[in-house]
């Protein structure tokens, strides 16, 4: 704790620092709203701070309705608990309220509707209302609570309908499945222009859940609340207000206000409030240099900062110092990317390069002053896990972001855009982006609060993992040792669904990786995450498999390619996980961390190219083809490839389609046929007309065959010599369920049984025992016993 | 001896760096990892020998080098940075190091 006496603030002329309690602030403080009616005592505060509120005159009635809205109540469970009810509804019955809130009076007079649709018995919905006032986001977001937990997410972009009502799409969701069933929103606002009695009214459609209408009380004219306490060591400057016109390289319609850091952050969206229990730190805290290092801050932010706690609360600690040990090119840094809660604290050293105005600059001091400042929140800004403007779509953003490498916003380093420092100040309205308001705004809370989730992370499933079915584990696995592959090798993963409770249970069989409610996140350390879009979904529930306790369902999934191109290409380490709905309620999966080697050889390199093809990547999900000669091509040369077991994957993909005889719709022209053209036995069919002709090839399986023993390792010729276990690396490099699905087909290629017909083949491919067929090729027993595990719990 | 200010910047993760000098070792870097709030990795001043024409930088555990011809001139900052595919690197050599 340190005293708030010192008046080494820069910004001190009674306008900043200033020291406000959270229990005694009038709200709102500060016109969040740029143009509006004051509230009562409101001019008297924004005066003592030095805000210069609006001038009247405004075009009546200008008022905003933008802010937080709320809905609670508490639920007497009937019992037994009927879910789901049947209609007509029956209301819950809502005991009287006692003494509280009255917004949660209100909310629960009003109710319409229940949500007959979630599956938490929710007590507390909050809604973010962004349709006016400063940067409006026409967004509207909701967080639904339960009495310990968040279950629920969602956010909607809307536009203003000729009712002046606002409707749009659900276009995220959060949290438990099922909790957000909806998609679509329409909210009125209603009870008129004073705070206490207007309300929000949201109905919630589509779906396919039972539409619902609820009544939200108005809580407050911000969306989130924060809290900021300044230190500064005594040796340095702080900057926490600017005058916006003292410079004169500026926009030409910036508003002349004495803007404080607490301005910026209110017009951002938050209820600001600043620690009474900052000041100032005495030298010697940084040691006998005086500069700091990373962890001396960090040691310092537990000492000083009165509200430090070591967990997520939405609260941050603001040191101004005089230098890093890095020297001037460091202007600061938001250093608390140590131990498990992140953002907690940040620092400005207000003797960097932030202190050195450019040569001829026509106002040095103003220069000087505007870039501490600039500091201050851009560094602020980071604490509430705002990555720079031209890094958006780096490490783990929530929704696909787009980078802003021009942006004039506080995110932005000034000098780095196209003209430099001038003129990014130029066009600098002391504002975020818009997706950063986004972000800060309508994000699920973790993302945004100090102490929550990772710097830089901020779209993972861990925090949702915690509300994983207890009674399901979803792993992820691959065969490689270390999880590394290597290039051009593509990455499949085992799946494992496994009953982790002690009593019988049953799931669908339905292939894992193909169903509508698995999804595979791929979250590359240098893109933006990806989702993994399967080449092919399968049609169809599949029926029930029943799981004893430690049982499993199996499925391998070549996740390298998919609808949206190659994800899992290029050298680096990637981070895999997954989610599966059972019984309405996700499975999260493991972290798997796979490493992409680079090329090993020039051969690799040379391959590449043709490699990570759409083309490529849909014949190797498809297990082959004789359509494509480019792509058999690429196969071909691939299989060559001595020690990658990309040759494995191209030679067993090359071979099965020479097993049995081919058909093929040739649109008119041979120039696209590929192995086997020489093959050819189809007439042009006379009926189709144009030049239009079924092509049937006739099968190889001689060439089959040498294929097989090349992705087993082994000569060609050299039928019957295989060693037991020189088919293992072969079935780990397709994939262990991919394989044995194949199994009966490779096993008949093996020993020459092929069935000469299609049809005849394809019975036979169907109705081979997996198991068995693969035990005819040359597994190794630990692989066998690992294929007769899976096979028991294959997924169709 | 002159004085180069190196700035291993955006792309870095756990990496093995080797900074040579007409083809000698001067310095190397281990765990070298970006760190975004800043989009620094590490700050590296190394004492160049007189007459260097060419700076080279290796990442030996990805396959990737580069380098910079002097020209007669060596520069008194280096910032170098991985692609965004991570296949390559990138140098800006003489602009100010200002990082935040």
């Amino acid at each position: 704790m340190t005293t708030p006496s010192d008046t080494g603030f820069a910004g001190d002329s009674g306008t900043t620092a200033r020291t406000t309690s959270p229990e005694t602030r009038t709200q709102p403080s500060e016109p969040y709203v740029e143009m509006r009616i004051p509230e009562p005592g409101e001019a008297e505060q924004a005066r003592e701070a030095g805000i210069e509120l609006p001038l009247i005159p405004i075009p009546f009635p200008v008022f905003t309705v933008s802010g937080r809205y709320v809905y609670s109540r508490a639920i007497t469970l009937p019992t037994p608990i009927p879910l789901p009810r049947p209609l007509p509804i029956e209301r819950i019955p809502i005991p009287r309220p006692g003494p509280g809130r009255a917004e949660s009076d209100e909310a629960a007079e009003t109710v319409y509707d229940e949500d007959i649709n979630a599956i938490s018995l929710y007590q507390r919905e909050e809604v973010r209302f962004d349709v006016d006032g400063r940067y409006p986001q026409m967004t509207i977001s909701g967080t639904r609570s339960g009495f310990l937990t968040v279950a629920g997410h969602w956010i909607a972009s809307v536009r203003k309908t000729a009712s002046g009502s606002y409707e749009g799409p659900i276009w995220y969701k959060d949290g438990a499945t099922g909790a957000i069933a909806h998609t679509h929103v329409s909210a009125k606002v209603t009870g008129g222009l004073f705070p206490a009695s207007r309300k929000l009214e949201i109905t919630f459609t589509g779906g396919g859940a039972a539409a619902f209408t609820r009544s939200y009380a108005f809580e407050s004219g911000y969306h989130r609340g924060v809290e900021f306490e300044y230190d500064r060591v005594s040796n340095a400057v702080a900057v926490t207000s600017v005058n916006t016109h003292a410079h004169p390289n500026r926009p030409a319609s910036l508003p002349a206000e004495n803007l404080t850091i607490e301005t910026v952050f209110r017009r951002a969206g938050f209820d600001v409030s600043v620690s009474p229990g900052g000041g100032v730190i005495p030298i010697g805290a940084a040691g006998p240099d005086a500069a700091w290092t990373d962890q001396e801050m960090h040691d310092a932010m537990q000492i000083h900062w009165s509200r430090f706690a070591n967990k997520p609360q939405w609260a941050m600690w603001v040191l101004f110092a005089r230098l890093h040990v890095s020297g001037t090119s460091l202007g600061g840094i938001m250093f608390d990317d140590i131990g498990p809660n992140h953002r907690q604290g940040t620092a400005i050293f207000s003797h960097a390069f932030i202190a050195q105005p450019p040569a001829g600059d026509p106002a040095p001091a103003a220069w000087v002053e505007r870039m501490r400042f600039w500091t201050a929140v851009h560094e602020m800004g980071h604490s509430f896990n705002l990555a720079h403007s031209w890094q958006k779509s780096l490490g783990t953003p929530w929704i696909a972001l787009a980078n802003e490498p021009e942006a004039r916003s506080f995110m932005n380093y000034p000098y780095n855009v196209a003209g430099g420092q001038n003129a990014f100040f130029a066009n600098f309205d002391y504002r975020f982006s818009n997706a950063e308001l986004l972000f800060t705004r309508h994000a699920p809370e973790r993302f945004v609060q100090m102490g929550n989730e990772n710097w830089f992370s901020n779209h993972g499933f861990r925090e949702a993992a915690q509300h994983s079915h207890p009674d399901y584990e979803l792993r992820l696995t691959t065969s490689r040792a270390d999880d590394r592959f290597p290039y051009l090798a593509p990455p499949v993963v085992e799946i494992a669904l496994v009953n982790r409770s002690e009593r019988t249970r049953t799931v669908s069989s339905a292939r894992i990786s193909e169903r509508g409610d698995f999804t595979l996140v791929i979250n590359g350390e240098r893109r933006e995450a990806r989702l993994w879009m399967p080449h092919m979904r399968h049609c169809g529930e599949g029926d029930d498999k029943v799981l004893r306790p430690g049982e499993a369902v199996y499925d391998s999934a070549m996740i390298a390619s998919g609808k949206n191109g190659w994800d899992l290409a290029e050298p680096g380490r990637y981070c895999i996980q997954a989610v599966i709905e059972v019984d309405g309620q996700p499975v999260y999966s493991n972290q798997l961390m796979v490493t992409i080697e680079s090329p090993g050889s020039r051969e690799e390199e040379k391959i590449a190219a043709d490699f990570f093809t759409p083309e490529v990547g849909q014949v190797l999900a498809a297990n082959g083809t004789r359509g494509l000669a480019k792509v058999t091509d690429v196969l071909a040369a691939a299989a060559e490839l001595e020690g990658n077991p990309v040759s494995q994957v191209a030679a067993l993909a090359l071979a099965t389609p020479l097993a049995f005889d081919f058909k093929l719709l040739d649109e008119g022209s041979a120039s696209g046929a590929g192995a086997g053209a020489d093959t050819r036995m189809g007439a042009r069919d006379a009926g189709s007309g144009g030049g239009r002709r079924i092509e049937q090839y006739k099968a190889d399986p001689k060439a089959a065959r040498k294929l097989l023993e090349r992705a087993m390792g082994g000569k060609a010729g050299a039928r019957g010599a295989a060693k037991p276990g020189s088919a293992d690396s072969l079935v780990d490099a397709v994939g262990h369920t991919r394989f044995l699905r194949d199994a009966p087909v490779i096993a008949a290629i093996e020993k020459a049984e092929v069935p000469n017909s299609t049809e005849a083949f394809l019975a036979f491919a169907a109705d081979g025992q997996k198991a068995e067929a693969a035990a005819a090729l040359p597994v190794s027993d630990r692989m066998q016993r690992l294929l007769d595990a899976k096979a028991a719990g294959l997924t169709q | 001896m002159t004085r180069l200010k190196l700035a291993l910047e955006e792309g870095f993760q756990d990496d093995y760096v080797v900074v040579l000098a007409d083809g000698r070792m001067i310095a190397e870097e281990t765990d070298v990892t970006t760190r975004y709030q800043i989009s620094l990795a590490r700050l590296v001043e190394i004492d160049l020998p007189p007459g260097t024409t060419e700076i080279e930088i290796r990442l030996p555990e990805k396959g990737l080098a580069g380098a910079i011809e002097t020209d007669g001139s060596v520069p008194g900052t280096l910032r170098v940075s991985l692609g965004r595919d991570g296949r390559e690197l990138a140098f800006v050599r003489d602009e100010p190091l200002r990082f935040a």
